[in-house]
């Protein structure tokens, strides 16, 4: 009986102390990298701060072909779409928004959560058998969520990684639309602002990439810097301008060029800019 | 099936229920026939025969379930509710049938055995403690789970007044999923975990000796952040893993529940209706959505 009692009471005091002790412990959400900076820049965007005219447009239209080139835009926004759409269905299976300017609904109970993904690269050849991290590298990519609204800032690292587009053995659209294999090497450190919800394929992204590292196409890989934007297949980058403050440079069949003051449009063929507004 | 059982056995004991309610009459003596006495006068002495001693009303018998009463030395409780086993007037054991039940409409069964000891019990001050574990498995073909549920619960039953008691409690719960497949909601081979810490008090005016009016009410003090963790491949090339915690809406569920017990030797039942957050019985698990509380509970003691 004494003992019994005894038992209970030890119980009644360690269980507790127990329970305490297993499952998982609150997480801290990290802090996203250089946010400030990457604020800063969607504004640039948004307000370009170079003041342009007639004189120097010619140089800034040369500057910005000569920053065309370094983007790779011909793979590197669906390399980054697919990581960004693995994201997207995890947040979705974690029943979060994918969008960052949805707000929760703050009658039902809301997660706080970090979700990473990692993606190993398929390689050039994306041989038969098991993906190999080590030989084709991976993108990291990690995004967080704040009582059920997702952070527009997602950022990652791209670790020797090894892509080719079109993908081996794809025979969609998007092989056909691409004219030439592109062998694809990528490594350095990603910053992704969302613009708007994430990604399902490339053609829907809209969002501000900021890239710093090794970039290149086959044998040619070399450092680089830069950021563009991305909204529903229109790209802009952003260029310094040499008296000051930077340029919004907008790709279609056109180039268009947007400073604090002015804009200028320019023709790819004649090589002439003339100005829009 | 169960409560045809428990009805058929209660129309046993509610006769023999009501045959204690009565009390046993005070024997009755008659007087034999008178004796002539002699003519002459003789010297007598009177002496009183002392008043026949009153039979002690019988105890009332107390709510067992949330108080710190027990059910008693070797006493079987069969109740659609709970189980419970009296392996000494102040250690009980027991065990919770819808818990069990559960796995025909859930596809989840949750074996589950409580422990009840009794600290104190000296009047008008009763203090006890019980432990519970519930443990459940759930298989499907898209999900597998478990989850773990102890309560650790403090009684404490005061009687105010002879027909008034106040039965105080003090509940710490731990909760934990874990398994693979979409239990979490949140990932794969997950796990969430969560504590919570409430009270609970149950007023009992007894209107008769059988028959209460009771009051129950129950608040939830504590509320953790469900921490959640899990990964998941979703093809070779893509591991994902996800850490986080879901902030409940409600931080503190709540219930009130007006009702009646009829408290004999070896039946009881108590019904009962309320609002609020409805707790599940035992688990003491509160839902997340207000209704109607319903509450009630039938049982036989052997």
């Amino acid at each position: 009986m004494k003992a019994g009692r005894w038992f209970v009471r030890a119980a009644a005091l360690a269980l507790p102390a127990l329970a305490l002790g297993c499952g998982p412990g609150n997480v801290t959400l990290p802090t996203p990298p250089m946010a400030a900076e990457t604020a800063a820049l969607v504004m640039t965007y948004q307000m370009p701060t170079a003041t342009l005219d007639t004189s120097s447009i010619g140089q800034v239209f040369v500057d910005a072909q000569a920053r065309l080139a370094e983007l790779h835009l011909d793979w590197l926004p669906e390399l980054l779409s697919d990581a960004l759409a693995q994201v997207r269905t995890r947040l979705d299976a974690a029943g979060l928004p994918d969008d960052p300017a949805t707000e929760p609904d703050r009658t039902r109970g809301q997660l706080t959560a970090v979700v990473s993904v990692t993606r190993i690269c398929a390689g050039w050849s994306d041989p038969a058998g098991p993906p190999d991290a080590g030989a084709n590298g991976t993108v990291e990519a990690t995004a967080i969520a704040d009582t059920g609204k997702i952070n527009p800032e997602v950022w990652g690292t791209a670790t020797h990684c090894l892509a080719r587009f079109p993908p081996a053995g794809s025979s969609g659209p998007v092989a056909t639309a691409t004219s030439t294999v592109v062998n694809a090497t990528l490594d350095g450190t990603l910053i992704i602002y969302l613009l708007g919800p994430l990604p399902q394929n490339a053609s829907d992204a809209q969002m501000l990439v900021s890239f710093s590292g090794s970039i290149g196409v086959g044998d040619k890989v070399g450092s680089a810097s830069f950021d563009f934007q991305l909204s529903k297949s229109t790209v802009k980058f952003r260029i310094p301008v040499a008296s000051g403050g930077d340029a919004i440079v907008t790709v279609g069949t056109t180039i268009g060029i947007q400073g604090a003051n002015a804009g200028f449009s320019c023709d790819l063929t004649m090589l002439t800019c003339q100005q829009s507004s | 099936m169960l409560v045809v059982l428990l009805v058929c056995a209660s129309s046993r004991v509610l006769a023999q229920g009501n045959e204690l309610e009565s009390g046993a009459a005070p024997s009755t003596t008659s007087s034999g026939p008178g004796v002539v006495s002699p003519v002459e006068p003789v010297e007598t002495t009177t002496v009183q025969a002392p008043p026949p001693v009153a039979a002690s009303p019988a105890k009332p018998v107390e709510l067992i379930d949330r108080t710190a009463y027990m059910i008693g030395e070797h006493k079987l409780l069969l109740g659609i509710l709970a189980f419970e086993y009296g392996i000494a007037r102040q250690i009980s054991i027991g065990t919770e049938p819808p818990a069990w039940a559960l796995g025909a409409y859930l596809h989840i069964v949750i074996p589950n055995l409580h422990l009840k000891l009794q600290l104190l019990e000296r009047d008008p001050v009763a203090v006890a403690v019980q432990v519970a574990g519930y443990y459940g498995t759930l298989n499907r073909t898209d999900v597998t789970g478990n989850l773990l549920d102890l309560p650790i619960s403090l009684y404490v039953s005061l009687k105010v007044h002879p027909r008034v008691s106040l039965h105080l409690e003090g509940t710490y719960v731990y909760a934990q999923v874990f398994g693979t497949g979409d239990v979490t909601r949140a990932s794969l081979g997950g796990a969430v975990a969560a504590r919570s810490g409430q009270v609970g008090l149950v007023g009992q005016v007894r209107v008769t000796r059988i028959f209460s009016l009771t009051a129950t009410g129950r608040y939830e003090f504590y509320t953790s952040d469900l921490a959640l963790s899990g990964s998941n491949t979703s093809d070779p090339y893509t591991t994902a893993t996800l850490s986080g915690q879901y902030v409940p809406a409600v931080r503190h569920p709540w219930e009130a529940i007006a009702g009646v017990a009829f408290l004999w030797e070896h039946f009881r039942l108590t019904v009962g209706a309320g609002y609020g957050y409805y707790f599940v019985p035992g688990m003491d698990v509160a839902n997340t959505r207000r209704t109607f509380v319903p509450d009630g509970s039938i049982a036989v003691v052997l």
